[in-house]
């Protein structure tokens, strides 16, 4: 999904900066007695978008930790009515989610950290953005295994 | 969430009040064996008797309700009764409660009481209860510390013995700027790092409130304790407006009373704490106590607040307002 | 209670159906909060808050390093070292497998950066000595378990945060507990080779010129668990910054070695954030679930419960260890740690148990769980890296918690393994 590629570029960009940042600052401590007290809370910040975007591309790539053992194990016809439901549960979830972070958000707009005076905000929304992206995804998985189902019911009748 | 609302059965019976007590959550920092933990348990059975059982507060130490800001926003939202902290954490709220960590900007706890229970404290309060917070312990009371004391690796006597000396900072813009405009080279450093950044001269200095520093055993590494209760500290039992206005009258009373007295509780345990951390430190850590020329910290400072009143982080005037205060 | 056990029941059903264990783990929150008429919200807020650490921005970066290692060729080198040196003890590879894990280690903070890089050279050498394949891959999952023992470590990490102790005491703590483990796998190894219980090629003969030889090519790649550590106990770096020393040491071996590639890099950079995706998403909503299990009491409940068993503390120990045993073969270890220590710090504490001895005692035991079914991360990760079934794989492995649990007990039973070396630094 191209949302959830280009969000996964700024994630590794988020990296990139973390790594970047935090050598400044240990190169000028050590080197030249000066700590930038602002870095923690920006690279927290950098975190907070690396992991909720990264997390969307996980949901895309299918690499999220899920106990498939029982699934397959179960008969074949109740597989994909499982799977179909998992979709339609993380589609719900997220979804729930995306709403509650805006009104989250909604009601901390004021809201700063202590040294940069970032505002708070910007911490919760790549959470709503990522669960967006997951909202989207599971409609996308829901279909595809919606289609596996016909075409399989398709070649039963045929 | 909160209070548990009574319920009422179908029947004629309506009339009937049902002996349902009202729970009240109360999330603190410190854990329950602490003299502050203790206060807050016995804030909780002065209540509960007070009120016959009517009302019941439920102590969850620790954070177990999440950090501060989270605990905070949950009383806005209205998934907790109370919270309590140091007033700081409301600095959202109000900036002017970020007063209190500027140090040597108060002489003494009495200077910083009078401060909160007079016209700015009491205006700061009108703020939290429009933000849907209320302060219930309005004496102010509840001595945080009592003290606050620097311990270094070096001795530090006066502010010539600050300069360049490497003092663990927490995320706070004020308290770093104050302590670089003392001279010394304030470095973030985790709370729970401290101890060894120490030991490893990342930092050579800690300030804390003398109550923390055995359990942190910072004095081990930096024996050199010096008093300079640079600014004086209280906690404050704060309780989400829409949970408060939900009592009766007499229930609403019932808490600010017990809040009020568990401060003065409070203040007696953490002083009988902080002779008895002292005595230990002095036995087994041989250190070595000094205080301050308290002048010379404060002479130091007027610049730092000058510049503090004209930076527009405090309505114009609020500085010179406080230390006006006798 | 009741909110307890149905946010449990409902948790599990999910999970077993087959929904991710982070989206299980929020829908049962959702439901507790709204059985419990909490505010909703407090579901995001938990979730962002409890990914706001700067203690816990270590773990991106010695995943990195990880993967950094293993992209970079610089894996390769620590195996071949690895090889010259104990390839002759009875056992070969499979004791090579060990050996390598345990200097890996040194840089590596996961048990997965293991299995996934150096786990593939190791299977790939065993089979081409003759090694069966399913032997090979249960050493491999075994021997990966040191990977997040010995410093640096993600699930020390995560420990050091939510019981608020030192990471870099923590982490000064894994160092002999790791070679306990690898020496009881080593000696497990010897047995069954030498009584024949495992089918393995002959040994090769000892030649110091191949060690000597491996050593210079590795030499920057053996240091680098010193340069980590030393950097963190001289006092140069905070913890979170000696993952970033790791990174820049694997980066600065990469050009030293003339293997510095901006595709493979760029993979690792890519595997990073997902993995941390993965591990940080699971922290962030362990949070919220946490959250609610302290709001509805329940650590209270079940450490009153544990308390009225037993206060012996050897007895205690036990019955943790087994808990955490039966939890770890349900449940990733991050989300356990999230619920349980508030449960288990006050009973530890009561008894006088120090509390990096327990983190070392859980970390561990919760990382064996990744080798046991149902849920063991590790049996799918190998399976995979192993091309063997994943009821093969578990077959293969059952014999080898017996050195795995032996090592359990004495970490469990002797403090002092965990401790003397923390002790002696920091005290
Ligand atoms: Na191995
Ligand atoms: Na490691």
């Amino acid at each position: 999904m191209v949302c959830s590629a280009g969000a996964f570029y700024v994630a590794l960009l988020c990296l990139v900066l973390l790594i970047v940042l935090n050598t400044v600052e240990i190169v000028s401590r050590y080197f030249f007695h000066y700590s930038f007290t602002w870095i923690q809370e920006v690279s927290l910040l950098l975190v907070s978008w690396m992991i909720f975007l990264g997390f969307a591309r996980v949901v895309v790539e299918k690499q999220d930790i899920a106990i498939t053992f029982f699934v397959d194990k179960l008969p074949q016809k109740y597989v994909k009515p499982v799977q179909l439901l998992n979709h339609v549960l993380m589609f719900g979830v997220s979804l729930y989610l995306c709403i509650r972070t805006i009104s989250l958000i909604s009601i901390q707009l004021d809201k700063t950290t202590e040294i940069a005076g970032l505002p708070y905000t910007l911490y919760l929304l790549p959470l709503a953005a990522a669960m967006l992206m997951v909202v989207l995804q599971s409609i996308v998985g829901a279909i595809e295994i919606m289609q596996q189902w016909n075409a399989r019911e398709g070649q039963r009748s045929g | 969430g909160g209070g548990t609302s009574a319920s009422q059965d179908d029947g004629g019976e309506t009339e009937k009040e049902t002996a349902q007590p009202i729970e009240l959550k109360l999330g603190t920092k410190m854990p329950e064996s602490t003299p502050e933990g203790e206060a807050f348990q016995y804030f909780a059975d002065l209540v509960k008797e007070k009120s016959g059982g009517e009302l019941l507060v439920q102590v969850y130490p620790a954070e177990q309700l999440g950090k501060g800001t989270t605990q905070i926003d949950n009383m806005i939202l209205g998934t907790q009764d109370m919270y309590a902290e140091g007033i700081t954490y409301f600095q959202d709220y109000d900036s002017r409660t970020e007063l209190s960590s500027v140090p040597f900007l108060f002489r003494d706890f009495e200077h910083y009481q009078k401060f909160n229970t007079g016209e700015i404290g009491l205006d700061i309060q009108e703020t939290l209860i429009e933000n849907g917070m209320r302060i219930l312990n309005t004496e102010r009371n509840f001595v945080r510390g009592p003290y606050r004391v620097l311990l270094s690796t070096r001795p530090v006597k006066s502010v010539d013995d600050l300069q360049g000396l490497k003092v663990r900072a927490p995320e706070s813009a004020i308290y770093v700027d104050a302590y670089k405009h003392l001279g010394a080279n304030p470095t973030v450093v985790a709370w729970t790092e401290t101890y060894l950044a120490l030991k490893q001269k990342v930092v050579e200095a800690v300030t804390s409130p003398i109550s923390l520093v055995w359990g942190m055993k910072f004095s081990e590494v930096a024996p050199h304790v010096t008093i300079i209760d640079e600014h004086p500290q209280d906690v404050v039992i704060v309780m989400s407006e829409k949970s408060f206005q939900n009592l009766s009258e007499e229930h609403q009373q019932i808490l600010i009373d017990a809040a009020n007295e568990a401060g003065e509780k409070a203040t007696e345990l953490v002083e009988e704490a902080a002779e008895r951390d002292l005595e230990r430190m002095k036995e087994e850590h041989g250190i070595q106590v000094y205080d301050i020329n308290r002048e010379e910290w404060e002479k130091k400072m007027e610049p730092f607040f000058e510049e503090l009143d004209e930076s527009g982080q405090f309505p114009e005037g609020t500085i010179e307002q406080v230390r006006n205060i006798r | 209670m009741v909110i307890g056990l149905t946010l449990f029941a409902v948790f599990i059903i999910l999970l077993f159906a087959g929904l991710p264990v982070s989206y299980s783990m929020a829908l049962s929150t959702l439901v507790a909060l709204l059985m419990g008429d909490y505010s909703t919200e407090i579901l995001s807020l938990t979730v962002v808050e409890g990914v706001q650490s700067y203690i816990l921005l270590a773990v991106p970066f010695f995943i990195l390093a990880g993967n950094l290692m293993n992209a970079t060729g610089i894996t390769q080198r620590i195996f071949d070292f690895s090889a010259a040196l104990v390839s002759h003890i009875r056992g070969g590879l499979a004791q090579v497998n060990i050996v390598a894990s345990m200097i890996f280690s040194g840089i590596s903070g996961t048990a997965v950066g293991d299995q996934a890089g150096l786990g593939a050279i190791e299977m790939k050498a065993m089979m081409e000595k003759g090694y069966s394949r399913s032997f090979s891959a249960a050493i491999t999952l075994a021997s990966s378990v040191i990977g997040a023992i010995i410093p640096p470590s993600v699930p020390f990490v995560v420990y050091a945060y939510l019981a608020e102790v030192s990471v870099a005491k923590l982490f000064t703590a894994g160092i002999v507990p790791g070679l306990v483990i690898a020496a009881c796998l080593m000696l497990y190894t010897f047995i069954v080779s030498k009584y024949g219980w495992v089918t393995v090629p002959p040994e090769e003969p000892f030649e110091p010129r191949k060690v000597f030889r491996t050593f210079l090519d590795g030499f920057f790649a053996l240091l680098a668990p010193l340069v980590i550590l030393g950097g963190m106990l001289g006092g140069v770096v905070t913890p979170t910054e000696a993952g970033l020393l790791a990174v820049l040491y694997a980066l600065f071996c990469s050009l030293i070695y003339r293997e510095f590639n901006w595709r493979t890099i760029g993979g690792a950079f890519r595997q990073t954030v997902l993995t941390t995706a993965v591990i940080m998403f699971l922290v962030g909503v362990g949070t919220s679930m946490g959250w609610v299990v302290s709001a509805e009491q329940l650590p209270i409940v079940m450490s009153n419960f544990l308390l009225g068993l037993t206060d012996n503390k050897l007895t205690m120990l036990l019955l943790i260890n087994l808990l955490l045993l039966f939890l770890g073969s349900l449940m990733e270890g991050i989300p356990i740690k999230l619920i349980l220590l508030p449960i288990l710090l006050p009973i530890i504490d009561s008894l006088g148990i120090d509390r990096i001895h327990f983190g070392v005692v859980m970390s561990y035991n919760l990382l064996i769980g990744m080798a046991t079914p149902p849920v063991g991360l590790g049996l799918y990760v190998m399976s995979s890296v192993g091309k063997i079934s994943f009821e093969k794989m578990v077959k293969a492995i059952l014999p080898i918690y017996i050195p795995l649990i032996a090592a359990l007990l004495i970490l469990t039973y002797i403090p002092a393994l965990s401790l003397w070396l923390p002790q002696l630094l920091f005290d």
